[in-house]
């Protein structure tokens, strides 16, 4: 019995180890993390979820600089074209 | 068999708990560098003696809010867990004094439509950047992934000196156009400006602002 207990805890503590190694190996915490650490500071530094710009129906595309929503709803215009 | 089930389960709630912490309070952090810089914004924005007052009373409510958070903006270099930088604090016209705003030169041309007026800082999650968590990892390998700016914008509202420098300098509103009407004429006899319109004719209130 208690070379059964110690052979599976030794499987189970082996299995474990190899796991966390390839989790870090892989980083896969870090690879996680990346992409949503991206989207909240493309949230806080432009207002937006994009990362790629924003468009106005009908209009042209904006850079993603003129895309916070501060800077629209607040502005001269909506219109983000400029006058001819 | 009990140890190897503690030690799974004690590894993992430790971890995750420590990464949950780092996470909730991080993303709380930057709602408040969110609000200071808004709050500096805000404070440029209003109608001050000259833009530079503005900017000045603006600089000074970042520093005050950034003092009522220590930990949170590292004002005092007291925190290793955030920074809400005042070195790349900018107020004022953000498409010219942020390199990193990434208005494209086509877009720059509808500035005076759009203007990227207001205030910009930079936020530095250390805290998060600089987990490891026990067996799983390091949580960032890119730790400036974890600095980014944060941005507040609104138009500021006409100054002192320039709603009087519209006013009453020649070839403006006052000369070009109230000056002209039947009703038309407020400027003080300290600016020597004449009109044809005198004091007791019925003349019209507006001081242009």
């Amino acid at each position: 019995m208690a070379i059964e207990s110690v052979l599976l805890m030794t499987i189970l503590v082996g299995g474990f180890m190899y796991l966390t190694k390839l989790i870090r190996d892989r980083q896969l915490v870090s690879n996680l993390v990346a992409k949503p650490i991206q989207n909240v500071a493309t949230m806080t530094a432009y207002g937006t979820w994009r990362s790629d710009g924003c468009t106005a129906p009908g209009k042209s595309k904006q850079s993603i600089g003129k895309c916070h929503p501060n800077s629209i709803a607040r502005s001269l215009s909506s219109d983000p074209d400029p006058v001819p | 068999m009990l140890i190897a089930d503690f030690l799974f389960a004690f590894v993992m709630v430790i971890g995750i708990g420590i990464f949950m912490f780092a996470l909730t309070f991080s993303l709380a952090t930057i709602e408040v560098g969110q609000y200071i810089v808004w709050s500096t914004a805000r404070n440029y924005s209003a109608a001050r003696y000259s833009e530079t007052v503005a900017n000045s009373e603006a600089t000074d409510k970042f520093k005050a809010l950034a003092e009522q958070f220590p930990l949170l903006t590292n004002s005092g270099g007291s925190s290793s867990w955030f920074e809400l930088s005042a070195d790349d604090l900018r107020i004022g016209e953000l498409d010219t004094s942020d390199p990193t705003l990434n208005i494209s030169s086509e877009d720059a041309k509808n500035n005076y439509r759009q203007p990227s007026t207001g205030a910009s800082t930079t936020i530095n999650l250390k805290l998060f950047s600089s987990i490891n968590i026990p067996f799983l990892g390091k949580v960032a390998n890119d730790k400036s992934a974890f600095k980014f700016p944060v941005r507040a914008f609104l138009i500021r509202n006409v100054s002192t000196n320039e709603c009087q420098s519209f006013f009453y300098v020649k070839s403006n509103r006052f000369e070009a156009g109230i000056m002209k009407l039947e009703d038309g004429n407020l400027a003080p006899a300290a600016f020597g400006i004449t009109t044809e319109c005198g004091s007791g004719n019925g003349c019209g209130e507006d001081n242009g602002c």
